[in-house]
């Protein structure tokens, strides 16, 4: 009888196993199906859809506890551009003490992207 | 070497940093004693590298490129998919680019908490700010270069080779001032000081 786990374990468990074995998010997607993104986000802690969770509690030989799981995507709750227009989260190799016109060139380079992804994500859903 | 078999550093901020540099390479799939290509293994972060040219204008291209002495690289996370996206200097040396591509890896597998860029909107005298955590970054940056000179190898070149600085530097495809840093990080001062007149 395979090991029940509690959906919020999942992406813990999904870690530890592929640590122990030296696989790379990489080496899981050709095994499950699933992207190296949706893998990442999972072992952070994210909650994936149910086709993900069937997924890798396949792969981990487990079932999964999934009362009250959600099947909205992730970007759903992920705060939306908008909101983060004027204050980016970066990780920045910079000089402490950043001119306006370098902080402000990065921030229209994030607003660059983000306009980037959307417009490719509208053409995916046709 | 200890109980699991590792090469580890003496001291104990050393061994701390080789411990961390390994669990980076876990995440990533490599063995403990591997050396990190930073340019390889972005699938595996996962996280996409793009050209500033690819997500900027020409004119805050060039505004980028004319400070450049300010600025290294950086990492963002798209919103709406939780992509990460790095962004290198080009006007960067291939070996200082792999450093700090390094870095930015290394920030996104230890999942650090992200430093917050603020930028005013108004026209009026420009008020930007910026969080910044010394031991985050110094913690990438550390972790980072143990990812690209591993210690084993490390203390191989210094203690058994005898080797100088700008020929480990060669031979790992980093810059001289990175093997320095490394050397004095990871405890070998001294023995490296044995065989030549100053680090």
């Amino acid at each position: 009888m395979p090991i029940t786990l509690p959906l919020e374990q999942l992406g813990s468990e999904l870690k530890r196993r592929r640590r122990e074995r030296q696989l790379s998010l990489r080496a899981v997607e050709l095994q499950t199906g699933v992207s190296p993104a949706t893998l990442s986000r999972l072992e952070r802690g994210n909650t994936p859809d149910l086709s993900v969770v069937e997924k890798i509690a396949n792969w981990l030989g487990v079932s999964v506890a999934t009362a009250g799981a959600q099947r909205e995507s992730l970007s759903s709750t992920v705060k939306t551009d908008e909101d983060l227009k004027r204050t980016i989260a970066v990780h920045l190799r910079a000089n402490k003490k950043l001119s306006s016109e370098l902080a402000e060139a990065i921030a229209e380079t994030f607003d660059m992207v983000v306009r980037l992804e959307l417009e490719k994500q509208k053409k995916k859903r046709g | 070497m200890n109980a699991t078999g590792l090469f580890l550093p003496f001291t104990p901020a050393g061994k701390a940093t080789e411990l961390r540099a390994i669990e980076v390479k876990a995440h990533l799939g490599l063995p403990s004693r591997a050396i990190v290509d930073p340019f390889s293994v972005l699938p595996d972060v996962p996280a996409e590298l793009r050209q500033l040219e690819a997500v900027a204008s020409a004119e805050t291209a060039g505004t980028m490129l004319a400070r450049s002495d300010e600025w290294s690289g950086y990492a963002i996370t798209v919103p709406a998919t939780g992509e990460h996206i790095i962004v290198l200097n080009p006007a960067h040396s291939l070996e200082r680019q792999r450093a700090t591509l390094m870095e930015e890896i290394v920030h996104l597998v230890l999942d650090h908490p992200m430093s917050e860029l603020s930028v005013s909107d108004s026209s009026a005298p420009r008020v930007n700010s910026r969080t910044h955590s010394s031991e985050i970054e110094d913690e990438a940056f550390c972790v980072g270069a143990a990812c690209l000179i591993p210690y084993g190898l490390l203390f191989d070149a210094v203690k058994v080779r005898g080797e100088e600085v700008q020929s480990i530097a060669a031979r790992f495809g980093v810059s001289a001032e990175l093997v320095r840093y490394r050397i004095k990080r990871a405890g070998l001062t001294s023995i490296y000081k044995r065989r030549h007149s100053a680090l």
